[in-house]
């Protein structure tokens, strides 16, 4: 589209690698980094759509 | 990223200026200008086109109006009239992007009155399918912020005298929110805050449906809250800490070798006070010396004859001559009656005659005596107290003496207090003093609710992390929450992964920031046996620190000042994602001349890395300083005035 | 105190030595001191240096109720050693004594103030008496 992307810094992006401890966890918070860096509207609605999405097989391990 | 370009269309004295900076290997950019023609203007104008404001208007041109004099003057009509500033900015090897903000202004072609009627802001990008697109209003804004921004511009543009100023002003607060904005941990705060609002949203939806889940919701939510307000607070108060800390330092630094003025004032007055009631005593006693002296000395002068009446009263009254045996009572009756009151035979004439000899005889005899009786207490009052004279004058004296001692001592310790306080500006002193003693006071007390908040901190934590387990307990006790209890638990995770990751974060950039500015300041500087390390600690407060151990920020040269200001710029940039160009309004002129040439060198060179833009004064460009800079630069232009100061010429120099 | 009636009511100086006085009262050791103090000093000074001198005019001076018994007891002192205990019963002879000694030694009073520094006359006030003390045995 051309429209400017705001890169995010590295540093935050291995600080995310390093310090999640889980990868589901990693992945949902580097989708939603880069959600902000592009400051685009509605998040609710998409962080709620990606917990969902993404949620699903973090639990599988938990539940009883 | 680089501005390729900046043109002017009627601002200010820029009225119409285009000065374009190429790359060809080095990327230093030079622009000359004397005082009033415009340098710093540049600055202006490059942030009016950005941001639209003004950051570096001197009073001067604070007073006039943004368009352009000549153009305000030759207003005959009363149409708008345009301002315009354009910038041609590339950024990362792609085409060239443009900025362009347009001021429009009604001028009053009578009164010149000039009003600002607003201005827009359009960005022109290059687009795949169309070949360019034309952003406005928000869309322009918002690119603008993803180039340069608005919070970091103070690291991209600025003139050579806040480099000077940089960490005198530069409080750790700003420092923090620098590496808080050039790290974009802004973009982890921001999902924190999100994650919270969504765990809170989550934890209400199970809690519409049962009841205990919904009260250890809003207890969650009340904590969690608490939680947020907390840290905000401590964070604060670490800060206002800092701040303390460091002007404690800084005065601590100034007073050092001054005497606290207003305590030896205090103690001068109190000195003086007993002094005075010393001199007091002394005057009182003086009198008494000089009553003990006149009245003893009369009596000392005329001691003989005190004796003699003495002794003389002593005698009569032996002899029984005093008081008087004769009762002339006696004899005046007798010779009343004209009778002896003894034989009481009749008197006759020689009788009557000898009696009344003999009474008068007695009479002045008696009064005589009388006389000599009455004096006898007031002989005995001189006797005794000439007897203790001197006694009375030494114990006198003796005390005199004592407080004229305690006088000269007093006097003398004045004086030497008041030696000590000569030549010193006893109010500021005083300020300074009265400020250190607030600055402590400060630090005692954020440091003491900081520890309690610190505890309250640790507190809620734990009710925090027992309040989900029990939330984990309810929901596993129920099937139909199973999805809920995974996304919660899941967004719970990412929530405290987000923090700490933020803390890490905070923590490791701090670190390269310090890592960066420390090693751009070592290779770039002259004098490297000087220094010994940079450190920037957790309350992101910089420290430069001397070869000898010491800290010596407050003692260094504006020049090593200016390096490290600019350093630790550097090091921004490096570690930020944005390789933006630095601009640099006199950026020698603060510099003394044994460094100015090592300072020029360090600007040269470093536009072997990043486009350097110097705005200098021709004070500032010297043959030595040209001699450094022109070997480096290709682009080099002169702002020129007419002889009538109307018209602004730009040379350019290859 | 000696009766009234038997005494003048007042002692007299000479016209002349009203500016003496004051003269003395320049110096700080005489400054607060009143006439009857002034005098008395003259009187004592006058006779030890044998110098009654009578009066050429006279100006009340001092009222003889402000004497008290140590003042009457100098005075009847001087005037007993000059002419005898007779005195003592002539009371305005007794005031004519020491009216003429103090005419006599304010002029030597005043001599001495002169021929000292100024604001000095403590000092050596306080020596001549120390001095003094030391001959009659007392110092």
């Amino acid at each position: 589209m051309g429209q400017e992307r705001r890169s995010v810094n590295q540093h935050i992006l291995k600080a995310l690698k390093e310090g999640c401890g889980d990868e589901l966890v990693e992945r949902f918070l580097r989708e939603l980094i880069f959600l902000e860096a592009n400051n685009e509207g509605h998040w609710k609605e998409t962080y709620k759509e990606r917990l969902a999405t993404i949620s699903k097989n973090w639990g599988a391990r938990d539940e009883d | 990223m680089r501005i390729e370009k900046i043109k002017t269309a009627n601002y200010r004295q820029l009225r119409n200026i285009e000065l374009s900076f190429p790359v060809d290997g080095n990327d230093l950019a030079i622009v000359i200008g004397r005082n009033k023609a415009g340098k710093t203007n540049i600055l202006n104008a490059i942030n009016w086109c950005l941001y639209g404001d003004e950051p570096h208007l001197s009073l001067e041109s604070d007073r006039l109006p943004l368009p352009n004099l000549e153009l305000i003057q030759a207003k005959e009509d009363a149409q708008l009239e345009r301002v315009t500033v354009e910038l041609t900015i590339s950024a990362d090897d792609r085409e060239e992007i443009l900025v362009q903000r347009t001021g429009f202004f009604s001028i009053n072609k009578e009164t010149k009155k000039v009003v600002d009627q607003g201005s827009e802001l359009t960005v022109t990008i290059p687009d795949e399918e169309e070949g360019a697109r034309l952003l406005e209003d928000a869309k322009a804004e918002d690119y603008v912020e993803r180039l340069f921004p608005r919070n970091l511009r103070e690291f991209f543009f600025f003139d050579g005298e806040r480099l000077d100023r940089y960490f005198r002003e530069e409080t750790p607060q700003k420092i923090r929110h620098a590496v808080f904005s050039v790290s974009q941990i802004d973009l982890l705060q921001a999902v924190e805050q999100k994650l919270s609002e969504l765990l809170n949203d989550l934890r209400r939806e199970a809690g519409r449906s049962n009841p205990k889940i919904d009260q250890i919701q809003k207890t969650l939510e009340e904590k969690t809250g608490k939680l947020t307000q907390t840290e905000q607070r401590i964070g604060e108060l670490s800060d206002q800490l800092t701040i303390a800390k460091d002007k404690i330092k800084e005065l601590e630094d100034k007073l050092r070798g001054i005497p606290d003025v207003n305590k030896l004032q205090s103690e001068i007055d109190r000195l003086t006070l007993k002094r005075d009631e010393k001199t007091k005593l002394r005057n009182d006693k003086t009198k008494e010396k000089q009553n003990v002296l006149f009245e003893g000395g009369m009596t000392i002068i005329v001691w003989d004859e005190i004796q003699k009446a003495i002794n003389l009263i002593k005698e009569k009254k032996r002899k029984r001559e005093i008081p008087p045996t004769i009762d002339t009572r006696t004899l005046e009756n007798i010779l009343k009656d004209g009778s002896c009151h003894i034989c009481g035979r009749d008197l006759d004439k020689e009788a009557e005659e000898t009696l009344l000899k003999l009474l008068e005889e007695i009479k002045l005899t008696a009064e005589i005596g009388r006389a000599l009786l009455l004096m006898e207490n007031g002989l005995a009052d001189v006797d005794e107290k000439g007897r203790d004279l001197r006694r009375r004058i030494l114990a006198i004296t003796k005390e005199l003496d004592s407080y004229n001692r305690d006088i000269e001592e007093g006097e003398k310790q004045i004086d030497e207090l008041r030696k000590r306080i000569s030549g010193y500006d006893s109010g500021k002193v005083t300020d300074w003093y009265n400020e250190y003693r607030r600055f402590e006071h400060a630090r005692d007390q954020s440091q003491k609710t900081l520890t309690l908040l610190q505890v309250l901190h640790k507190s809620v934590e734990g009710d925090i992390a027992r309040l989900n387990e029990e939330l984990k307990a309810e929901l596993k006790k129920e099937g139909r929450f199973k999805i809920l209890k995974r996304q919660l638990e899941f967004c719970g995770s990412a929530f405290n992964a987000t923090k700490q990751v933020k803390k890490n974060i905070m923590d490791q950039t701090r670190q390269m920031i310090e890592d960066e500015t420390k090693k751009t300041f070592f290779d770039l500087m002259w004098d490297k046996d000087t220094y010994g390390n940079i450190r920037i600690d957790e309350n992101y407060s910089i420290h430069l620190i001397h070869a000898m151990g010491y800290e010596c920020l407050g003692t260094t040269s504006a020049a090593e000042r200016e390096l490290l200001a600019l350093s630790f710029t550097l090091a921004l940039h490096a570690i930020s994602n944005f390789n933006a160009p630095i601009f640099i309004d006199t950026p020698v002129a603060r510099v003394d001349d044994v460094n100015r040439e090592d300072f020029a060198k360090v600007l040269a060179d470093l536009g072997s890395n990043k486009e350097i833009v110097l705005l200098l004064t021709p004070t500032e460009y010297s043959r030595e300083i040209s001699s450094i800079l022109d070997v480096k630069s290709h682009n080099r232009y002169e702002l020129k005035r007419s002889a009538d100061e109307t018209k602004l010429e730009v040379l350019r120099y290859a | 105190m000696p009766e009234s009636g038997k005494f003048p009511d007042r002692l007299y100086v000479d016209k002349k030595d009203i500016e003496l006085y004051e003269k003395l009262r320049g110096e700080s050791f005489f400054k607060k001191r009143d006439n009857k103090d002034l005098f008395l000093i003259a009187m004592v000074y006058g006779h030890k240096a044998d110098g009654r001198q009578k009066l050429s005019s006279r100006e009340g001076y001092v009222r003889a109720e402000y004497l008290k018994s140590r003042d009457w007891a100098l005075i009847n002192a001087i005037c007993l050693s000059i002419e005898g205990t007779d005195v003592l019963g002539d009371g305005e002879r007794v005031f004519s004594i020491v009216e003429e000694c103090a005419h006599g030694g304010i002029q030597l009073l005043v001599g001495e103030l002169n021929a000292i520094q100024y604001g000095s006359y403590d000092k050596h006030f306080e020596k001549k008496i120390l001095d003094l003390l030391g001959e009659i045995g007392l110092g």
